[in-house]
Formats: structure tokens, sequence, C-alpha cells
């Protein structure tokens, strides 16, 4: 008895004090159970900054209940090369599990569970925004630039803290122009990431004449500023030249409009426009028209030609570049056609045995353009070969005249609708060797005998009805005799009838016949009794 | 209460009440025309040379008429007997012929055991706001009698025992959350108690049961007290069975 006694009062002795109120969450039993703290209870709002959470459990606690959940609503959780809004850690063996928090890049506050089986702490972190200065430098090229479209304004943000390659991520939003940045298409808003140095450059354009509102953002803070994209004037921006304020309305002279661009652009803003209200303009390797556009090279500078008409007026040319226009007056005067072509012989006169050439030489203007350089002949005398034939290098075109008519060839080349006449005179071909042939070589006195002349020639044919003179001599020199029925020489023929009166001389008559132009042949007859 | 003497063997047919008055009876002699009682206290070495015979004024038997054979005695005994003592008991006789004193002696004892009794109450542990019936044993620290009136003497030893007993209802929370009981669905009770009256006391002590760590955490229970208050029946178990 004394035994159970005692045992019972041992018992009652020996156990601890229930105490209610131990059960109640109090701050130092929630400790007790689950302690939070942090290294840090603000962060910069950069998504870089880290703060380290750590949870320690009563060292006491089950071993299946150290599994330590921590989940935040903001920032990033990281531990155990993990991290996400979400992670859960197992405690060592002191019941101590550690995490690191990230902070985001906005400005808010982080709340932070801690969770264990049912214990569940909550902690905040506040993520502080940051003053622009302390997140990125920036530095603008000009506040002012032409509204060009080319002209940059050139931004570079140099990042002050480097974070994951998200957190390198730059916003650059305008409202005017657009941006050029590696590797993107020009847009109003780019988002670039910055390399390992933390620089990022963005070029802004505009062609446009605006006030571009322009914001920058990176980790979540912004910076804005202005850029006024002011209007270009023409001078500031190309100059014109032309080789000629006048050129003749021949329909292809042209004067050589130069435009040349004062300032750097773009590929696009190359693009020149050359407009005229008469002529053509010419541009390279277009077809000529009213207006054409041409493609400044390199330099910037752009050539067409204005090839006026055949009107006499004035050309009001037009050149547009970088919107800005420019107008200018080319005047067409009139023009004589001998600047245009020109027609000689090469010899005033050629006998016409259709063979003999007159050499007729057509020169054209030396700027004559190709395809219109087709001069044709024509002649009122003769042939002329070819009718029609291009000028050459030299501008010249010839062609030959030949003609069995005699007479005065009237020749003309015709160029580009314009004309030029000369004259070549074909005279008789005559013969140059004439042969005397009597039917007989005996005559007595009274009696008659026929005659038969033959021209020849040795280059072509002999003009036709050619008039032969005879005349008959004696051996002193005297006339003797007459002659009748003479033909003029037809085909190179001409005959006639001499007729001896009656004479008491004896002996040789000369014959001589005499063509028109000198030739002459003779033949003798004797008189016979 | 009635206790019987056997003259010729010297002892009591049951040990002698305590704290309450009682009868003695026995055979008297033939003829025994008057007896006188007294007893004297056995020390606890048995030292029987110098007994203070008490009361001084002897427990007396008159008979109207001299006793015949196997006639009993009936003597009074209005002084209550200390528990946990060994008394000495003189029975002189007076014959009517031998006018002489014939004296005998009986020894017998008050109970020496503590009282345990059956207790079966109802408790209310304060701190943890509940209440539960239990059962248990209350261990007086001498030997009791019911009987005995609480005001006749000094009561308090009496009226004072340990009590150790078990839960009958649960006196876990929800869940057990913070607490359970220390074994199936009884928890453990040791205290004390005042008997209020022969069979209702009052008490009071610890409740011990298995508290939970208030670490959520931490699933290792462990032996915990409260207080208790405690209203509750004390049966004397062992009266019902000598009956």
């Amino acid at each position: 008895m004394r035994g159970l006694v005692l045992a019972a009062t041992l018992a009652a002795l020996t156990v601890s004090c229930h105490r209610p109120d131990d059960y109640l969450l109090s701050p130092t039993l929630a400790d007790q159970v689950l302690a939070v703290t942090l290294s840090s209870a603000t962060l910069p709002a950069d998504g870089i900054s880290r703060a380290t959470i750590t949870a320690q459990l009563d060292p006491r606690t089950d071993f299946d209940k150290r599994s330590i959940t921590f989940a935040t609503t903001a920032g990033t959780l990281i531990a155990d090369g993990k991290e996400g809004s979400s992670i859960t850690v197992p405690a060592d063996t002191n019941g101590k599990a550690v995490v690191e928090l990230r902070s985001s890049t906005s400005a808010t506050t982080a709340q932070i569970d801690v969770t264990v089986a049912t214990v569940s702490r909550t902690t905040s972190v506040q993520f502080q925004k940051l003053a622009r200065e302390d997140v990125f430098d920036i530095s603008i090229s000009s506040s002012t630039v032409p509204a060009d479209g080319f002209t940059p304004v050139v931004i570079t943000v140099g990042l002050k803290r480097l974070g994951t390659t998200d957190q390198r991520s730059i916003k650059f939003e305008t409202s005017s122009g657009t941006f050029n940045a590696s590797g993107q298409q020009a847009s109003r808003s780019v988002s670039v990431t910055a390399g390992p140095t933390g620089v990022v450059v963005v070029e802004l354009r505009s062609d446009a004449v605006s006030t571009a509102y322009v914001r920058v953002t990176a980790l979540d803070t912004l910076y804005e500023f202005q850029v006024s994209f002011t209007a270009l004037t023409r001078e500031d921006t190309f100059d014109v030249s032309i080789s000629s304020g006048s050129i003749p309305a021949d329909g292809f002279s042209a004067s050589t409009i130069t435009v040349q661009l004062k300032r750097a652009v773009s590929a696009q803003q190359r693009a020149i426009r050359f407009e005229t209200s008469a002529g053509v303009l010419i541009g390279p390797g277009q077809p000529t028209a009213k207006a054409v556009t041409v493609n400044a090279d390199a330099n910037g500078r752009a050539v067409v030609d204005l090839q006026s008409d055949k009107t006499v007026g004035s050309a009001r040319v037009r050149v547009t570049a970088l919107d800005l226009p420019y107008e200018f007056t080319v005047n067409f005067t009139a023009v004589s056609p001998s600047s245009v072509i020109s027609l000689s012989a090469s010899s005033p006169s050629a006998a016409a045995d259709g063979v003999t050439t007159i050499i007729v030489t057509a020169t054209v203007a030396a700027n004559l353009p190709a395809g219109r350089r087709t001069v044709a002949f024509r002649t009122t005398l003769g042939q002329i070969t070819p009718a029609s034939v291009d000028a050459d290098g030299s501008n010249t075109a010839r062609a030959s005249v030949t003609s069995v008519v005699v007479g005065t060839a009237r020749i003309t080349a015709t160029v580009d609708g314009t004309n030029a006449e000369t004259t070549a005179q074909f005279t008789q071909s005559l013969p140059d060797s004439v042969f005397v042939a009597p039917d007989a070589v005996t005559l007595s006195s009274g009696g008659s005998a026929g005659i038969r002349v033959t021209l020849l020639r040795s280059v072509g044919a002999i003009s036709p009805r050619l008039q032969v003179t005879f005349s008959a001599t004696t051996s002193t020199g005297a006339a003797l005799g007459t002659f009748s029925r003479i033909t003029l020489a037809e085909n190179g023929v001409s005959t006639a009838t001499y007729n001896v009166n009656p004479t008491a001389y004896l002996g040789p008559v000369t014959i001589t016949a005499i063509v028109e132009g000198g030739a002459t042949g003779t033949a003798t007859i004797q008189i016979v009794p | 209460m009635r206790v019987a003497v056997d003259l010729a063997a010297g002892a009591f047919d049951r040990s002698l009440p305590f704290d309450v008055p009682f009868f003695i009876v026995g055979r008297a002699p033939e003829g025994t025309q008057s007896l006188e009682v007294q007893y004297a206290v056995i020390s606890g070495t048995g030292e029987t040379s110098s007994l203070h015979w008490l009361p001084s004024e002897p427990a007396r038997w008159r008979p109207d008429h001299p006793a015949g054979s196997d006639e009993r005695f009936l003597v009074f005994v209005p002084a209550p007997l200390e528990a946990g003592r060994m008394y000495r008991w003189r029975f002189a006789f007076r014959n009517e012929r031998a006018s002489t004193e014939s004296v005998s002696t009986a020894e017998g004892r008050t109970e020496q055991k503590n009282y345990v009794s059956l207790d079966v109450g109802l408790l209310y542990a304060g701190d943890i706001s509940i209440g539960a019936l239990y059962v248990g044993s209350n261990i007086y620290f001498r030997p009791v009698n019911k009987d005995a009136p609480l005001t006749a003497v000094s009561s308090l030893g009496r009226r004072l025992a340990l009590t150790v007993g078990v839960t009958v209802s649960s006196v876990a929370d929800e869940n057990n959350r913070t607490r359970s009981d220390l074994f199936w669905h009884q928890s453990f009770v040791v205290g004390g108690g005042y008997r209020i009256t022969s069979s209702l006391r009052a008490g009071g002590g610890a409740l011990i049961f298995r508290q939970s760590d208030p670490n959520p955490l931490v699933t290792n229970r462990t032996a915990a007290a409260t207080w208790y208050a405690s209203f509750s029946y004390d049966f004397d178990v062992m009266k019902g069975f000598l009956r």
C-alpha cells in the first residue's frame, strides 16, 4: 500500500504541469515551432537583389515534417538550383532551411508564406522602387534631328546591374518615328536584351516632323524624354544642277540634271523622282518617260537627262527628294536643221553612165540617239543606194548616187524627221573612143557610102543620142563631099551617108567623126575614078 | 455492535470495534451474580507487567438472578477503543455461593490495517475545463470505522485519505489535439480527499494524462498533470464483504 501511494505520489510529482496556454499560438510559440528570419526586409526592385530567408524549425520536429514550403506573391524563390514562386526545401538536422528571394522588378510587397505541415508563418519583403539612376544610365545623341527618316538619334542604355537574360531586356517605345535595333524590324516599340556588357544601343528615326515622346523601360524603371524631329529644307537636303538651261528643240538634245544629296539617307530615301512637263526624262536603265525615279548612288548622286521634244517651248522640271520638291525650267529653243543633219556630195557632177557614182554624205548630230540615227536618202534622178543607213560612229551616213540620165539629181537625206538636201549633176556619158567604119573603102566620084560610127566607153554606158559630127577631108585638108542621113548615136552607134560630089580628086579622103564631148574617130576612103 | 468472547480461549471472535461503543457477549459461569469488565492496552513490546486497567469504573453485568448454565452475559463498553491496539480484557465474575471473584482474561485487537475504500466520483479539472467520472481507491492512513460518527472524536485521520484512481470517461480533447488519456480511454487520478460525511468526499489532486507537444510538428506525447476538484462517494467495500 505504501508502495502504491509512493508510486502515485512520485508519478504526480514527476510529470510536468499541463498548461493549456502553451497551446495558444503566441509569438513565442510560433517562433519556437517555426521561426522565419530575413536577411533583409527590403530589397531593391531590380529583379536581381536577393534576400536570404531562413526557416528554423524546432529541432525536435518530427523527421517526416521537415519539408518546408516557401511561397511568395512576388519575386522568385531560389534554392538547391531550383527557382519559382513556390519551392520546398528539406530542413537539415538542426531544423534549418534556407532559401533566397530574388526581387521582382516592380515595386511591391512580397508576402512569403513558409509552411510546414499544418504550420504556416508569413513574412514579407518589400521591393522598393529604384531610382532610374540606380538602374541604368542613358545617353541620347541629340534631342533634335532632321525628320528625314534617316538621321538617327542614338540612344545608349547601360544597365548598372546585370540580372538574368530576361532582366536584361530593355524596352524602347516612342510616339513617333521608329526604332532600329540590331536584328529587329523597325518598329515603334522594340525590346532589346543587353549582352554581358549591359549596354544597348538603338537608333530612333522619323520621316515626319513631330515630337517623339520616348520611353525607356528597364527593370520596370522608366525614363522618358522627347526628341524633336524638325523639318528639312531643300537646301539642306540636296542640290540640283543642270548642264544647260536651254537646249535645242530637236527631240534629242538633252540637258543633264544632276541631283546631289547633301546628307546620308537610307536606301529607300535615295529614290529621287524627276518629272517634266515637256520633253522626256531618261534615267539610267529606264525607259524614257515624263516621270522617272532614280536611286541616288552611294555618293548620293542621281543623274537623268531631259531630252527635248521638237516643240519650241519650255519644260517645267520637278525634282523630289526626301519629299522635298524643287522645280526649275529648261527651255527648248528653235533648232536649225543643219544642226541635225547636213548633206554633201563627193562630186558636184558625174557621168550619167549608170556606173559612175556620186557619194553623198549625211552628217547627223552627234547626240542623236541610237534608233533615231537612220538616215533615209532619196534622189530625184538616178539611183541612190542604200536608201537608208544608220549614221555611224562618226555621225555620218553615206549613199551612192548613179544615173544613166543626164540631169541634176536633187538628193535628200532625212534623219529623225529632219531633211537636208544637196544636188549632183549627172552629165552625158561620153565615149572614150570612136570607131568609124565606112561601108566601102573606095568610092567613085559622085558616089556615096554609109558610115557607121561606133562609140565605145570603158566604164558604164554611153549616154544616148549623142550627136556625131562628120567631116571629110582630102589629103590636102580640103573638105570633100557631104554627109547625109546622120543619126544621133543610139546605143553607141551613129550612122551617116557620105556623098562624094563629082570631083576630080582622087586619093584618100579622111572621114572624121567627132562625138560631142570631143571624142573622135577617123576612117579613110579612097576616091577612085 | 457486538463481539463475542470465548473466555475459555481467551479470545474474541473478531477484531474489536474501535471508535464506537460496543457490547461484549459471552457465557457467564453458572451462578454468576455480577461481572465487571475492564481492559488495558498492551504496548507494542507485549509488556503486560504494568497494565493500566480502564475504565476505572468497570463495565458491569448484573443479572436479575444468578446466571444459569450457559447463560450469556452482555456488557456494554461505552468508551470507544482506539484502532490498531492490542487490548487485554479482564472479566471478573462474582459467584453467589463462593462469594469469590473469578477472573478471566481475553485478548483482542482492534483493526490494524489502513483503511481502503472504493471511491467513485466526479472530478472537474479546471485548467482544462473538463469533468470526468472516475473510480479509484481512498487510502486512509489509519483504520477507519465507517460506523463511527465523524463528530464523536477527532476525525481528521478518518476524513483524510489519499485517492488513487482512473477516469472512467475520457479527458482527451478533440482529436487529441492538446491532450489524450494516459492509457486506453483512462487517465490517472491521484490526490487527496476529505470525507465530509460518512460516504461523501470532497477531494482534489492531480489528473495525470498525456499531453501533446505544443509544437504541432512534434508528435511525441508526454505525461502531464493538472489539478482537479472532486466529489465522490466512498464505498466501504470491505464491510460489504465482511457482512
